[in-house]
């Protein structure tokens, strides 16, 4: 619009041939490092390294050696469960085959093949392998069903496993492998599919994989395979909108060549500062795709009205002019956006939102960047000049109208006919979208993460339904000096804290040091179930522990405590990984344990894998309203500054508030429950919302300075800007909604409510805006840069 | 055996020329490594230093005494260190069959009772340490039915020639119980013993190494005072050294009596 505007784009177009290589070098340079970049599925990517919870946790894997495991589960629903011949043989045979896969460490597999049952009779004391061949214990060769009738009586009289390696009902019997290392879920989960698959089994058999290493192992994959087909579907559908908006092949082939320099740049510099590649940064590449798209729709729009409307002017003079329009509400919408990418990324507590936050706002620097110099530059070198079929003039002159300038024109011809309606039905909606959003529910499971046809999945619910639960929730237990753990008084506060926990909703199971205390103790006393008790001898507890020890390999007595007795873990088998379940564990439990342990005695802090999901999605919990506030903040905040009024940007926040508030209403009503997908969608859907109000604002402006505000004046909104948002809207809402047929279903639950924000912004810009323009006339709208006085002689478009 | 083949490594140790050419085959060796004479009983302290992959040390002291009973091997051993189970015991009787299983009790002071412990697998961790119950029963001896020997040729370590020794087990079952599927020995045919020993888990992965740290002679027999190993796994490692080793004092066949283990230290 300005002269000045004009200048930078004719001193560009000048230098184009120079700015060319420029671009493209800088493409490739951004780019770059692209293959250096690393996937991280692991669920502890989502927590900062230095949250509590996460640190503890780690602290444990360090101290008792403990890591995530894959968990294969035997499941026999038969009137003898698992205790079958075949059963067992098979529980044998996958426990051999897994230890001999390269990823798992042969010695951290735990199942009936490689456990030993420790008791005690009128001779002595018996540690012997529940399977093994050549024992003195068991008296019928492994194999037979004698032997698994031995079994099973064993494992009736050892409450340790109970639960934990054979399902209470006996039905089912789970071996635990754990990883060599966490990076090789992907290889260790296919290999133990690739074991069962061998395996035939018999009728009424099952075999489930599950377990926070498979969960890990197989999200990369599935997530490759969903980004494999999203990725391609969205361009395809932007590029058929860009067809069907423009009829040209420029306006195909140009703006996906600024697409891939942003999606290819973003990456390239996500590599480079060694960000990983997360579960959600999928969505980024569509979100990128989507908001890129949408400069150069603008752009092409005003390039080719300008070629209409101005025969006189050569391809070059024309680019120029169509920039001068156009930089400074693309300018506009990309400072918006950035700012709520960044809001995004600076309230979340969680390094892949962050992530996605900062590469989201330098994507959409970039998109900015190549829009208003590679986009101009190419523009320039196209070879041809021909308007396209929706911009050209009829034979007698007049401007052709397609058939969405049409529609444009006749919803504004509405709109502006009644506008006292118009803002009635947006009261209406916001103020059901506030009873709505007061229903909104938090819910998160990393299981959900698939789809429940997944086997996975399916394998998650059956494991937690048949054991004690598949989920893991620990105290660690720490006293002051060595050999604190022999006090007496000390272990009955962790049995007293064991039946607590037993107590706790969904917890199956707990087990701890003293349940080996009291079964060896047990042993010792001739099998007596008496003296299933904690000794009240220190020194005797000193001794079953080092009996303990001593019948243990080294590796398996680090699971349980270090070397000083100062420290130990109690586990509880938890059988239901969601959020609103963990809320009711993980705080009650820190308050149990506050009020019991941390004295001169011990102390003891919650942690393990329920505790960590509790912590990182508390955090979502609450910092998605912070989240939220502060995007909306920051959009609002760099709307007035950029309009220069406080009016004029609150104007342009309203419809995006409205979008907001309807999706929290959605999910409301219809009991979607905000989640790690669904709590995202807020900042980014904000960002992409204002540019709708921005486009529409910014022209009603231009309109009404030249002409006042009235409906005469404001109809002219519709058909080119109109025309172009609408554009702008399929393009975004099109790309969005290609995540709906995502496999991952927080990314299907993403890229709806997005597209549902998307909708009411675009709706509300070319209906709530200018009705309430023409109802409460504001100044702001008419008055004209007092600082900018060559801004006084505006270029008219119409 | 060890008395049959007592006449064939005073041939072999004559002939130091037929060990520089590398002539022998890994049999050969490995007999000699079994004709080192071990003493009919002795008496010793050990010490055993664990230390976990975070560098944490717990030491634990001994004293042990062992004694033939022609080809049974009876050993009894005494914790004096830590101080709470100071006195608790343990009573083996190893059986020279190696398919025999072996018996063991235990006695814990606390308690005051002995109970017997069901038999250990071979390959199955001697004691919370890092060594198996076969190379601690054995004394650097190898077991020569559990394997087929190659010789590979010699390496030369601090300045001593070794001589390579591999050995795979000679049945499944064998690896199984054992846990390996290789074993490479470095012998060092001054001493007939291996200075570094690397053992091969079932799936063919580095599992662990021992080294021999001190050897001393004493009362006239050839006695590994220290050796360490080191678990590649899991980061643990166990380094036991041994004192006051007497093969003279008098260790009466009545030592190794359930009694006597109850009697304490």
């Amino acid at each position: 619009m300005s002269v000045t505007g004009e200048g930078v784009f004719r001193g560009l177009l000048k230098w184009r041939w120079v700015a060319l290589p420029v671009l493209l070098g800088m493409i490739a340079a951004t780019a770059m490092s692209l293959p250096k970049l690393q996937k991280d599925t692991s669920a502890d990517a989502f927590i900062g390294e230095d949250q509590p919870a996460l640190v503890y946790k780690n602290h444990i894997e360090d101290v008792f050696g403990l890591t995530d495991p894959i968990v294969v589960a035997v499941i026999d629903e038969d009137d003898d469960g698992i205790f079958d011949a075949e059963n067992l043989a098979l529980v044998e045979r996958l426990t051999r085959s897994i230890e001999s896969l390269p990823q798992i460490d042969p010695e951290r597999v735990t199942s009936l093949a490689t456990e030993n049952y420790i008791a005690g009779n009128a001779e002595g004391i018996v540690v012997e392998g529940f399977l093994d061949p050549d024992t003195a214990y068991f008296q019928a060769p492994p194999g037979t069903l004698e032997r698994a009738g031995e079994v099973r009586a064993a494992i009736d009289d050892f409450p340790l496993y109970q639960g934990l390696l054979v399902g209470r009902e006996g039905t089912a019997t789970l071996i635990v492998a754990e990883l060599i290392d966490d990076d090789l879920a992907t290889e260790a989960y296919n290999g133990v599919l690739d074991i069962v698959r061998s395996e035939t089994v018999a009728d009424g058999t099952k075999i489930h994989v599950a377990g926070e290493g498979a969960v890990m192992g197989y999200l990369s994959t599935y997530i490759d395979n969903d980004a494999s087909r999203l990725n391609p579907m969205a361009g395809l559908i932007i590029t058929l909108v860009l067809l069907v908006a423009f009829m040209s092949l420029r306006a195909a082939i140009l703006p996906n060549l600024i697409v891939a320099g942003t999606v290819l740049g973003s990456f390239g510099l996500m590599a480079a500062s060694g960000t990983s590649f997360f579960v959600i940064t999928n969505g980024l590449v569509v979100n990128l795709i989507g908001i890129a798209v949408a400069d150069s729709i603008h752009i092409l729009s005003s390039y080719y009205s300008v070629l209409r409307d101005e025969p006189a002017l050569n391809k070059r003079d024309a680019v120029v002019r169509a920039m001068a329009q156009m930089w400074r509400p693309v300018t506009l919408t990309s400072i918006t956006t950035i700012a709520g990418f960044l809001a995004l990324s600076i309230s979340s507590a969680m390094p892949p939102i962050q992530a996605f936050g900062l590469f989201g706002a330098i994507g959409v620097f970039l998109a900015w960047v190549y829009s208003m110099t590679l986009l101009p530059v190419l523009l320039s070198l196209w070879p041809t000049r021909r308007i396209p079929a929706p911009f050209a003039r009829r034979r007698n002159g007049a401007a052709r109208v397609s058939l969405a300038e049409r529609a444009m024109s006749a919803l504004g011809a509405r709109v502006l006919a009644a506008p006292k309606t118009v803002v009635t039905v947006g009261v209406a909606l916001f103020v059901f979208g506030v009873a709505g959003a007061l229903q909104l529910q938090v819910e998160e499971e990393r299981i959900a993460n698939f789809k429940p046809s997944e086997p996975v999945y399916q394998a998650d619910k059956v494991i937690n339904a048949t054991t004690d639960g598949i989920y893991s929730l620990d105290v660690l237990i720490e006293t002051p000096a060595p050999e604190g753990l022999y006090d007496p008084e000390l272990l009955r506060r962790i049995e007293d804290l064991q039946a607590y926990m037993e107590t706790l909703p969904a917890v199956g199971g707990t087990t701890s040091i003293v349940d080996y205390v009291k079964q060896l103790h047990r042993s010792v006393q001739e099998g007596d179930p008496a003296a299933y008790t904690i000794p009240d001898d220190p020194d005797l507890i000193a001794q079953l522990f080092f009996l303990y020890a001593a019948s243990a390999d080294p590796a398996d007595f680090e699971e349980e405590v270090d070397y000083d007795f100062q420290r130990t873990l109690v586990r509880a088998q938890v059988s239901d990984g969601r959020y609103t379940t963990n809320r009711d564990i993980v705080p009650v439990l820190e308050r149990y344990v506050e009020e019991h342990f941390n004295d001169e005695l011990a102390t003891a802090t919650v942690t393990g894998r329920v505790t960590v999901s509790y912590y990182w999605f508390h955090g979502i919990d609450r910092s998605t309203i912070l989240s939220v506030l502060l995007s909306f903040g920051a959009v609002t905040l760099a709307a007035i500054l950029l309009f220069r009024s406080p009016v004029l940007g609150l104007l342009a926040a309203l419809p995006v508030g409205l979008a907001i508030l309807l999706v929290y209403s959605v999910m409301g009503w219809s009991g979607v429950a905000l989640g790690m997908g669904t709590s995202m969608f807020a900042a980014i859907a904000i960002g992409l919302s204002i540019d709708f109000a921005i486009h529409a604002l910014e022209r009603i402006r231009e309109l009404a300075r030249e002409r006042g505000i009235s409906v005469d004046t404001l109809k002219d909104l519709y058909p080119e800007t109109g025309r172009a948002l609408f554009f702008n809207f399929i393009a975004v809402a099109g790309g969005f909604g290609v995540l709906t047929t995502s496999d991952v279903p927080p990314l299907v639950k993403f890229g709806s409510l997005v597209a549902v924000a998307v909708t009411t912004a675009f709706l509300a810009s070319v209906t709530l805006l200018p009705a309430l323009v023409l109802l409460l006339k504001p100044s702001a709208m008419t008055s004209r840069y007092r600082e900018e006085p060559s801004h006084a002689k505006l270029a008219p478009t119409t | 055996m060890r008395n049959l083949l007592l006449p064939l490594s005073l041939v072999l140790l004559g002939s130091p020329a037929a060990v520089a050419q590398g002539a022998l085959t890994g049999d050969e060796i490995v007999a000699n490594v079994n004709a080192r004479e071990d003493g009919e009983h002795v008496t010793r302290r050990f010490v055993v230093e664990l230390t976990d992959r975070n560098g944490r040390i717990r030491t634990e002291e001994t004293i042990a005494q062992r004694r033939y009973f022609d080809d049974e091997k009876r050993t009894i051993i005494f914790y004096t260190e830590p101080n709470s189970v100071r006195g608790t015991g343990f009573l083996t009787f190893d059986y020279a069959e190696p398919e025999a299983d072996d018996d063991q009790w235990l006695y814990l002071p606390a308690l005051r009772k002995v109970r017997r412990i069901s038999a250990s697998d071979r390959g199955d961790y001697f004691l919370g340490t890092d060594f198996t119950y076969e190379e601690i029963k054995k004394e650097q001896k190898i077991e020569t039915e559990d394997y087929v020997f190659s010789a590979q040729g010699s390496e030369t370590v601090d300045g001593r020639e070794l001589l390579i020794v591999e050995g795979r087990p000679s049945s499944e079952a064998v690896g199984r119980e054992l846990g390996i599927s290789r074993v490479v020995w470095r012998i060092d045919p001054q001493i007939w013993m291996s200075r570094v020993t690397d053992y091969y888990d079932q799936n063919g992965n580095h599992a662990r190494t021992i080294e021999l740290e001190a050897v001393e002679t004493i009362d006239g027999f050839l006695t590994a005072t220290q050796m360490s190993v080191v678990n590649h796994k899991t980061g643990h490692s166990t380094r036991i050294s041994f004192h006051d080793t007497d093969y003279k004092a008098d260790v009466p066949e009545n030592l190794f009596t359930q009694s006597r283990l109850r009697r304490g230290l």
